[in-house]
C-alpha cells in the first residue's frame, strides 16, 4: 500500500503549481464523496517507492465554515495521509502560518514547504528556514515549485517524516490561562474515549462552539457525558464573552513568536504606484484641496467641452425638431391651442431640459474617470477629518457623493451607516448635494448670466451644498441626535486605469435616468401646468391673469426678499418639488409662450439680474427635496414626520440663503 | 493581535488596511487575515446595505444605486464592548 502525501494551504500558496510539479501528468480529478469540491490524486515516485498525493482544497483555516475547509479537516483527522505538506506563500507567511498553527494543534504529521521564496528575496525579505523549523517543531523547506527548486529536499523529508510518524509534534497552544484551564478540564473528560481525533484539539473546538465536532462527540459519548461537556462550555461561554476571540489570538500569538527574528521585511517596503500617489492624493493636509482642485477641473473641462465644443447642437436641433412640427401641425390644420401645447408646452418646457444633455454627458464621463481610477473613494477618506470636526465620520461622505447623482440612492446608501445618528444626520443632510437634475437649472442661469465664469458658479454651487450639509450635521449632531459615531476602517481600492466600458456604463446609467425622467415626470408636470397656464378660457395664456400666474403671484411675496418675487419664478419652484428639472422645464414654458421664439437664456436676462439669479440658484440648491427624495426619506426613516421636517427645514434653510446672498450682495453694492 | 487591531480601528477613526498594517508594525496579509477574524467572530461588520428590500427589479433607482465604489468596515456593538472594555 502506497503511502499518501497530503498538500495543504492556502489559495494561491503555489500548492497546485507543487502538485503538477510533483505528479506531472500522472494524475485525475474526481469529486471528493457527497460534496462538489474537486479531488485531485496523483502518483510521485522517490527511488523504488511510488507515494500517493493528495492535493487538499486551497484553504486559510480548518474551521466548520466552508465545505473546503471540512474535506480538509476530515481527511486530514482520517489519518488517510500520512503526511501533510502545508504550502506556505513565503512573501505572506504570517497569514499562511494560522493554517500551520491549526495543523500543528490538530497533531497532523507536518512538513512545511516555504514556497515562492525567489518571490520573497526580489521583495528583500529574509526569512531563516531552520528557525522557522525549530520554533514549529517540523522541518520546514524552502521551495520554488514553479522552478522546481528545493522539491527534491522537501520531498526527502516528507519522506523521511512518512516512515517515522512517531516525530510528529502535538503543539499544545496556550490560549490564555482562563482558556487554558477550561481546555484541561475538557480534556480530562475526553481523555480515554473513544474518539480518534486527539482530546485536547476536540476540547478547543468544543470551547468555540463547532457544530461538527460537537455532532462527533454526541455519536461518540454517552449522553451524561455530553451534558458534562455542555456545562463546562457554557460556564465557559459564561465566564467570558470573547472565548472565541481568545482562542483564535492565542494562535496569533503563537505565529507572532514563531516569526519573530525568523520573518524580516526591509524596514521601508518598495512603494506601489497606489502608495505614491496615495501619499500625495490622501495626504493629511493636501488631500481635500486636491480634491477641490479636481472637482474644479472636472468642471471647467465640462464647460470646456460641453459648452464651447458641443455647446448648441442639441438646442439647434430641439429648436429645429420644434419648428418641423410645427410645420406639421400647421398644414394638418391643428387647433391654435394644440400647436401652442406643442411648440410652448413640450418642445419649450422639456426641450429646453434636453438642451443641456452634452455638458450632462461630459460632466457624468468625467466623473465616471475619476470613479472607475478609484479616486472617488479616496473623496471619502480624505473628508475624514473635517467630518469629524462636526461631528460626523467619513463614511457619511459616501451617500452624499452618491447625492450627486440623484438624492434618492443618496437617501438609500445611508442604509450602510449602522449607528443611528450617523444615519438619521445623514438622510437629513443629503438633499442639499447638487443632485444632477438642478444641473439644468444652474446650467441655464450660467448660460444667462455667467457664461464665462461657468466652472467657478457650478464649484461653487457644490461646495456650499456640502458647507450648508456639514453645518446642519453639526447642527443636528448637538441638538437632534446625540451620540458617538461608529469607528470604521475603508477598504481604498487599488488606482487603476479607467476602461472604457465602465466609464460609458456610468455615464448612460445617469444620462438615460435624466432621458427617463425628461420623457415622464417632467412631461407630466410642464403638462398639467401648461393647462393652468392657458386657463381659465378666455385670459391671456400664459399670463399673470392665468391660473398658474395667479397661484404664482400669491407665493411670489414670500421670495421678495430674495430677489426673485415673480410669480414665473415662483411656480418655477412650485413644480421643482415634483422633480427638480421641471423649475427650468417650466420657466421655458412660461417664457415661451410669452413671446414667440423667444429663448429662455434672454427671457431670464429680463427677469433676473446677476445677482438675483445667483440668490435663485442657491434656492434651488437647498430648498425643498422633489417628491421622490421625501418619499424616500419617509420609507427609510419609517415615519412621515421626518419626510415633512425634511420639506420644511429645507425650504427654511433655502430662503434664508437666497434672501442673505441677495442682501448681502445689495449691501456690498451688487446688482 | 486581534484585540490590537480592533483597539487600533476604534482609535484612529477612518483607516486604510495599509494603514493598520504600518500603525500594528504587521504585514497586510495578517491585517487582512485578522480582519477576516474579527468578521466572522462578529467585532466587525461589511458594510453592504443588503438592508434594503425594495428589490431591484422594481425600483427606478436600481442603476444609480449601484455605484458601491467605497467598502468600508465598522465596528458591531460587540466590538464596542470590547474595545471599551479595555
Amino acid at each position: 500500500m502506497p503511502k499518501t502525501v497530503a498538500l495543504a494551504g492556502n489559495p494561491n500558496s503555489g500548492k497546485t503549481t507543487l502538485f503538477n510539479a510533483l505528479t506531472g501528468a500522472n494524475h485525475h480529478a474526481a469529486n471528493w464523496p457527497g460534496v462538489t469540491v474537486e479531488r485531485k490524486e496523483g502518483q510521485f515516485r522517490c527511488g523504488s517507492d511510488v507515494y500517493t498525493v493528495v492535493d487538499l482544497p486551497g484553504i486559510y483555516s480548518l474551521g466548520a465554515f466552508s465545505e473546503d475547509e471540512l474535506v480538509a479537516r476530515d481527511y486530514i483527522l482520517s489519518g488517510e495521509p500520512d503526511v501533510v505538506v502545508n504550502v506556505i506563500d513565503a512573501t505572506n507567511v504570517e497569514r499562511n502560518l494560522y493554517l500551520t498553527t491549526q495543523l500543528l494543534e490538530m497533531g497532523a504529521n507536518v512538513v512545511v514547504a516555504l514556497n515562492m521564496v525567489d518571490e520573497a528575496e526580489s521583495l528583500a525579505m529574509s526569512l531563516d528556514a531552520q528557525a522557522l523549523s525549530k520554533r514549529l517543531g517540523v522541518p520546514v523547506v524552502p521551495t520554488v515549485a514553479s522552478k522546481r527548486q528545493g522539491i527534491d529536499q522537501l520531498m526527502a523529508a516528507a519522506v523521511r517524516a512518512a516512515a517515522d510518524p512517531s516525530v510528529k509534534r502535538k503543539l499544545d497552544l496556550s490560549y490564555g490561562q482562563s482558556v487554558d484551564a477550561k481546555v484541561t478540564q475538557l480534556e480530562k473528560l475526553l481523555k480515554d474515549r473513544d474518539l480518534v481525533y486527539p482530546p485536547r484539539w476536540v476540547a478547543v473546538k468544543l470551547l468555540e462552539g463547532d457544530g461538527q465536532v460537537l455532532k462527533m462527540v454526541e455519536e461518540r459519548l454517552t449522553s451524561q457525558d455530553v451534558e458534562e461537556l455542555r456545562r463546562v462550555c457554557e460556564e465557559a461561554a459564561a465566564e467570558n464573552s470573547d472565548l472565541q476571540l481568545e482562542i483564535v489570538d492565542g494562535r496569533y500569538r503563537f505565529i507572532q513568536k514563531v516569526t519573530r527574528g525568523a520573518v524580516a521585511r526591509p524596514k521601508k517596503e518598495v512603494p506601489t504606484l497606489t502608495d505614491r500617489l496615495d501619499k500625495v492624493l490622501t495626504h493629511r493636509f493636501w488631500g481635500l484641496p486636491l480634491f477641490a482642485v479636481i472637482i474644479f477641473a472636472v468642471f471647467q473641462l465640462t464647460f470646456v467641452i460641453g459648452q464651447d465644443l458641443l455647446g448648441g447642437l442639441v438646442g439647434e436641433g430641439v429648436g429645429l425638431l420644434g419648428e418641423y412640427i410645427d410645420g406639421l401641425l400647421a398644414r394638418a390644420n391643428a387647433s391654435e391651442l394644440l400647436r401652442s401645447y406643442v411648440a410652448d408646452g413640450l418642445i419649450g418646457g422639456v426641450g429646453v431640459v434636453l438642451e443641456f444633455i452634452p455638458l450632462i454627458v461630459i460632466l457624468y464621463t468625467l466623473m465616471g474617470l475619476l470613479e472607475d481610477s478609484g479616486y472617488m473613494a479616496r473623496a471619502a477618506y480624505v473628508m475624514d477629518n473635517t467630518m469629524r470636526k462636526v461631528g460626523l465620520q467619513g463614511k457619511t461622505f459616501i451617500p452624499l457623493i452618491v447625492a450627486f447623482g440623484c438624492n434618492v440612492p443618496g437617501v438609500m446608501a445611508t442604509r450602510t451607516l449602522e449607528n443611528k445618528k450617523d444615519r438619521m444626520t445623514a438622510i437629513l443632510i443629503n438633499p442639499f448635494m447638487s443632485c444632477g437634475a438642478k444641473l439644468p437649472i444652474y446650467l441655464a442661469f450660467i448660460a444667462a448670466f455667467f457664461p464665462k465664469y461657468g466652472a467657478l458658479v457650478l464649484f461653487s454651487l457644490y461646495v456650499l451644498g456640502v458647507l450648508v450639509a456639514l453645518a446642519m450635521g453639526k447642527l443636528f449632531g448637538r441638538t437632534l441626535f446625540k451620540g458617538e459615531s461608529s469607528h470604521f476602517i475603508m477598504e481604498l481600492p487599488p488606482y487603476r486605469m479607467p476602461t472604457l466600458r465602465n466609464v460609458v456604463r456610468n455615464m448612460w446609467d445617469n444620462v438615460s435616468s435624466f432621458l427617463v425622467r425628461a420623457g415622464t415626470v417632467i412631461f407630466v408636470v410642464v403638462s398639467l401646468l401648461w393647462v393652468l397656464a392657458v386657463l381659465p378660457a378666455g385670459v391671456e395664456p400664459y399670463g399673470s391673469e392665468s391660473i398658474l400666474g395667479r397661484v404664482g403671484a400669491v407665493i411670489a411675496p414670500i421670495f421678495a426678499p430674495a430677489g426673485f418675487g415673480t410669480w414665473q419664478a415662483s411656480v418655477g419652484l412650485f413644480a421643482g418639488v415634483a422633480a427638480k428639472e421641471a423649475v427650468v422645464a417650466t420657466l421655458g414654458m412660461v417664457y415661451a409662450g410669452v413671446e414667440e421664439g423667444v429663448e429662455l437664456v434672454s427671457a431670464l436676462q429680463k427677469a433676473f439680474t446677476p445677482l438675483s439669479a445667483f440668490a435663485f440658484l442657491v434656492m434651488t440648491l437647498l430648498y425643498t427635496p422633489c417628491v421622490a427624495t421625501l418619499a424616500t426619506i419617509k420609507k427609510e426613516t419609517g415615519s412621515a414626520k421626518w419626510a415633512f421636517f425634511s420639506a420644511g427645514y429645507a425650504f427654511a434653510v433655502g430662503w434664508l440663503g437666497a434672501v442673505l446672498v441677495f442682501q448681502l450682495g445689495r449691501l456690498f453694492g451688487l446688482s | 493581535m486581534l484585540k490590537a487591531l480592533l483597539q487600533e480601528i476604534r482609535t484612529a477613526g477612518c483607516l486604510s488596511r495599509a494603514q493598520l498594517a504600518a500603525k500594528l508594525g504587521e504585514p497586510i496579509g495578517l491585517i487582512d487575515e485578522g480582519i477576516e477574524q474579527l468578521k466572522r467572530l462578529g467585532y466587525l461588520a461589511e458594510d453592504s446595505g443588503e438592508r434594503c428590500t425594495a428589490g431591484c427589479g422594481r425600483c427606478p433607482y436600481a442603476s444609480l444605486c449601484s455605484q458601491n465604489f467605497v467598502k468600508t468596515l465598522s465596528l458591531t456593538a460587540e466590538g464596542q464592548r470590547l474595545t471599551a472594555e479595555h
